[in-house]
C-alpha cells in the first residue's frame, strides 16, 4: 500500500505509522484462503481484530468515544480495506461511525450500519441500525428480500427509511476509498503477473500492448486515489456540506469509471487462470464490480454533479475544479 | 514492487491572493474585448500585445530570480498564474515556450551573458522561443537527430532540418538539439526520451539559435485545420556565437530530459479544450432554459459530471507533480502518466460537446467545437506521444 508521505508542509495526510500498521495487520490476516472462507458472511475474526485496534472509529474523537485521529486516517483505513479484500464490514462500520459523529453520536457496538437506500450492504451481519432520530436499535425491519453480492458479501434489501444527513455522501466515499486500494491491488497483481508468466519464450509484460494496459491501470489507481483523497481533503476543511457532496460525486465517479477498463484489461492479461475460483484476482475484481454499484453507482453521482454544474452554470465550473484539492493553511 | 508515487500535495493559501489577481486581470480584459476565449490558446494564440501586457503585470517569470527580471516567486505561485491563463481560454502562445521551459532551461545551463541578454526580455514578454528537438527521421526517436555543430571562430556553425517547430515563424529564437560529435556506431537506444543513455544519447548539445539568423530558412507546415502554427526550420551553416552554448558540450540529452519532466506535466495536459467545456455547459443550460426546474437530462449531466470528475483528479496529479519539480525532484514517469491522461480527457471534451449539442445551435459554440475537433489529433502527440509515455510507465513498473 502506498504510503503517503508529508512532501510539502500543507498537505494533509494520514499518520504513517498507522498507514503501516493496518497495512501489516490486513497483509497477515485477509489471506486468500480466509477471503475465500468467508464468503456469503463475514471474516468474524478479523472484524473483532479490527475493532480492537480501534479501526472502526478512527476518525471520531475521543471525547465521544472513538479511537481519535483525523480523517486522513480513516480514509487510509477505508483504502487498506479495499487494498487487501478485506471479508469484513471493517469501512462499513467505521463509515457508519462517522456518520453519527457528524450528528454528534458516539460509535454504537457490534456490526452497526446506516441505512441509505433499499439495498444494505452487510445485512444478514448487521446487529444494529443507526436511525435518522439517533438511536441504533437492534435489527428488526422487515426484510423484503436478501442474497450476497458479486463479491459473496451479503446484503438485504429492505423498505425505504428516513436516512441521515450526509450518509449517503459518507458511504459513498467509503466505497470509493475501497475501491481506490482495490484499483491499486488489481494494478500491482497485474504487474507481478506479467513479470511471471512467460509465453512464446518471454515474459508477456514484454508485449507492447500489455505495457499499455498496465500503464494505464496504474495511472488510473492513482487518479481514484486522487479524487477519493480530494473529498477527504474537503471533509477536514469544512466538514460536510454541498461542497463535500460534489467532492464525493467526484471521487465515486472516477473510482466507478475506472472499474470497467482496470477489470478488463486485467482478466484479459492474466488469461483463463485469472477467470477461475482459484485464482486470487477475482477477490478484488468482484468486489469492483460490486462496489461500484453500491451508494449509487458512477452516473449516479456523475449526474449530481453535472446538475449542479449546469444549473450554477459555466461559470461554476472554474471555480469547482479549483476548490480540489482545496488550498490549504501552512502549518500553524 | 515500484508504483507511482502521487504524494498528497495541495497548493498554499498564501497562492490565493495572486489568483484573485490573475482572475481580475482577464476577466477585465475579456470585459474590454482584448480576447475571446478559445481553445488549444498555448499553441494557437499567438498575441505578442497580450503577452507583454501580462510582462508588465507582472504575471511571467515569476519563478524567476529578480536579478533577470523575474518576480522571486515559487513554482507554485506559477502554476497557479498558468491554470488561470489556460482555463479562460487567454491567447498566450507567444510567451508560452519561453516562460514554461526555455527561460527556467538558459538560467539552469545558460551563460551569464545569455542569462543578461535575454532572460529580462522573456519575463517581460518581448522574447519568445520556440522548441527545436524534432526532425524529419527524429521524432518518438529523439537520439536519432543528425543536425550538427561544429566550431568556427567565436561560436558554431550549425547544419540540419527541424521539424513540428510550433511558432517559429513568430518567435525570436529556438533552442536546438544537435549533435556536436558525430554518432560513432549507429545503436539503437532507448525508446522513448527518459531511457537509459547509450552511445547514441552522447555527443549531443543544446543551443540557442536566433530565428532571424542568416541561413536560417523557416519554411510553413499547415495543419489539417489550415492554421500555421507547425514550421520547418532548415539550418545551413548557421551562426550561433559561443556564449549561447546552452551548457556543457555533450550534455545537451540529459539537459533535453530535464526540460521534458516541465513540459509533460503542466495544466496545459488537460486544460487545452477547458473553455469549451464551460460553453457547453451553458449551451446545455440555455437548452432547458424555458424548463430549467426540469434540468438537463441525466444522460447530458452525467457526461458533463464525468468530465468534471476527472478534470479534479487530474488536477491533485498535476500538482502533486509541480510540488514534486519545485522540490528538486525528477518525475518523469508520473509527468508521463499525467499527460496520458489528461490529452485523453481534453479530446474527450470535444467528443462530448458535440453528442449533448447539435451543430447549429450557437455559432461560438460550434466554433468551439470545431477548434477542439481539429486539434484533437495533437494532444496525444505533442511532447511525446502517448504510446512512448506509457512505454516510460511500463519501465518504471519493471515490466520492460
Amino acid at each position: 500500500m502506498n504510503s503517503p508521505t508529508q512532501n510539502n508542509s500543507y498537505a494533509r495526510v494520514a499518520d504513517e505509522m498507522l498507514v503501516d500498521t493496518v497495512d501489516r495487520f490486513f497483509a497477515e490476516h485477509s489471506t486468500p484462503e480466509r477471503i475465500h472462507a468467508a464468503e456469503g458472511s463475514m471474516d468474524r475474526a478479523l472484524f473483532a481484530a479490527s475493532v480492537e485496534m480501534g479501526l472502526t472509529s478512527i476518525g471520531v474523537a475521543e471525547s465521544l468515544g472513538g479511537s481519535g485521529g483525523t480523517l486522513h486516517d480513516a480514509a487510509a483505513v477505508m483504502y487498506a480495506t479495499g487494498y487487501h479484500a478485506v471479508a469484513a464490514p471493517v469501512a462499513d462500520v467505521l463509515a457508519t461511525a462517522l456518520i453519527g459523529a457528524v450528528h454528534g453520536m458516539s460509535p454504537v457496538e457490534g456490526v452497526t450500519v446506516a441505512l441509505t437506500g433499499k439495498r444494505v450492504p452487510w445485512w444478514g451481519v448487521v446487529d444494529r441500525v443507526l436511525w435518522a432520530d439517533g438511536s441504533a436499535a437492534a435489527v428488526s425491519l422487515d426484510v423484503v428480500s436478501t442474497g450476497v453480492n458479486y463479491a459473496g458479501e451479503p446484503f438485504g434489501v429492505v423498505e425505504s427509511r428516513e436516512k441521515l444527513a450526509f450518509a449517503d455522501d459518507i458511504l459513498a466515499l467509503t466505497r470509493a476509498a475501497q475501491m481506490a486500494g482495490a484499483l491499486q491491488r488489481v494494478s500491482e497483481l497485474s504487474v507481478q503477473y506479467s513479470v511471471e508468466r512467460e509465453q512464446f519464450g518471454k515474459p508477456i509484460g514484454k508485449q507492447q500492448i500489455l505495457q499499455h494496459y498496465l500503464a494505464q491501470m496504474a495511472g488510473d489507481a492513482a487518479a481514484a486515489r486522487g479524487a477519493v483523497d480530494n473529498a477527504v481533503d474537503v471533509w477536514s476543511v469544512s466538514g460536510p456540506g454541498s461542497w463535500f457532496t460534489l467532492a464525493v460525486a467526484a471521487a465515486k465517479t472516477v473510482s466507478g469509471r475506472m472499474v470497467s477498463v482496470t477489470n478488463r484489461n486485467a482478466h484479459q492479461l492474466h488469461g483463463a487462470i485469472g477467470f477461475t475460483d482459484e485464482h486470487r484476482l477475482q477477490y478484488w475484481t468482484r468486489r469492483l464490480w460490486a462496489w461500484r454499484d453500491d451508494f449509487g453507482t458512477e452516473v449516479h453521482w456523475a449526474a449530481v454533479l453535472g446538475r449542479s454544474l449546469v444549473s450554477d452554470g459555466g461559470r461554476s465550473l472554474w471555480p469547482f475544479v479549483t476548490s480540489l484539492p482545496p488550498a490549504l493553511d501552512s502549518p500553524t | 514492487m515500484p508504483r507511482l508515487t502521487f504524494p498528497a500535495a495541495s497548493l498554499p493559501h498564501s497562492t490565493e491572493q495572486l489568483r484573485s489577481d490573475i482572475r481580475s486581470f482577464l476577466e477585465a480584459e475579456i470585459a474590454e474585448g482584448t480576447f475571446v476565449p478559445r481553445c488549444d490558446t498555448w499553441l494557437s494564440q499567438h498575441d505578442p500585445s497580450f503577452s507583454r501586457k501580462l510582462g508588465a503585470a507582472g504575471f511571467l517569470g515569476l519563478a524567476w530570480p529578480t536579478e533577470y527580471g523575474g518576480h522571486g516567486r515559487t513554482p507554485l505561485d506559477r502554476f497557479v498564474v498558468v491554470e488561470e491563463l489556460l482555463a479562460h481560454g487567454a491567447p498566450i502562445a507567444a510567451h508560452w515556450v519561453s516562460d514554461r521551459q526555455s527561460g527556467p532551461s538558459i538560467l539552469k545551463h545558460g551563460t551569464e551573458q545569455a542569462k543578461r541578454e535575454l532572460v529580462p526580455k522573456m519575463a517581460a514578454g518581448e522574447c519568445y522561443f520556440s522548441i527545436g528537438m524534432s526532425e524529419p527521421d527524429a521524432g518518438s526517436d529523439l537520439a536519432a537527430i543528425r543536425s550538427t555543430a561544429t566550431k568556427t571562430e567565436g561560436g558554431w556553425l550549425l547544419n540540419g532540418t527541424k521539424v513540428w517547430t510550433s511558432q517559429a515563424h513568430n518567435n525570436h529564437y529556438f533552442i536546438v538539439l544537435v549533435r556536436t560529435t558525430p554518432m560513432s556506431d549507429g545503436g539503437v537506444g532507448a525508446e522513448g526520451a527518459g531511457g537509459a543513455g547509450g552511445a547514441k544519447h552522447r555527443g549531443m548539445s543544446q543551443f540557442i539559435m536566433d530565428l532571424k539568423a542568416p541561413g536560417v530558412q523557416i519554411r510553413p507546415i499547415r495543419l489539417l485545420s489550415g492554421h500555421h502554427h507547425f514550421n520547418e526550420v532548415v539550418m545551413e551553416d548557421a551562426f550561433v556565437p559561443e556564449h549561447f552554448l546552452l551548457g556543457s558540450e555533450g550534455n545537451g540529452w540529459d539537459q533535453v530530459i530535464g526540460e521534458l519532466a516541465f513540459e509533460r506535466s503542466g495544466p496545459e495536459r488537460y486544460l487545452s479544450t477547458f473553455p469549451l467545456l464551460v460553453a457547453l455547459i451553458d449551451a446545455v443550460r440555455t437548452e432547458h432554459g424555458t424548463e430549467l426546474l426540469r434540468g438537463p437530462s441525466t444522460e447530458a449531466a452525467a457526461a458533463i459530471g464525468q468530465l468534471a470528475a476527472r478534470l479534479t483528479a487530474l488536477r491533485r496529479l498535476c500538482i502533486s507533480v509541480a510540488v514534486a519539480l519545485s522540490n528538486g525532484k525528477e518525475p518523469v514517469t508520473e509527468a508521463a502518466m499525467v499527460k496520458d491522461m489528461g490529452t485523453q480527457l481534453e479530446g474527450e471534451i470535444g467528443e462530448v460537446a458535440r453528442q449533448l449539442v447539435p451543430p447549429g445551435t450557437n455559432p461560438i459554440f460550434d466554433a468551439l467545437v470545431e477548434d477542439a475537433i481539429l486539434s484533437t489529433p495533437g494532444f496525444t502527440l505533442r511532447g511525446g506521444t502517448n504510446e512512448i509515455l506509457r512505454g516510460i510507465v511500463a519501465r518504471h513498473l519493471g515490466v520492460r
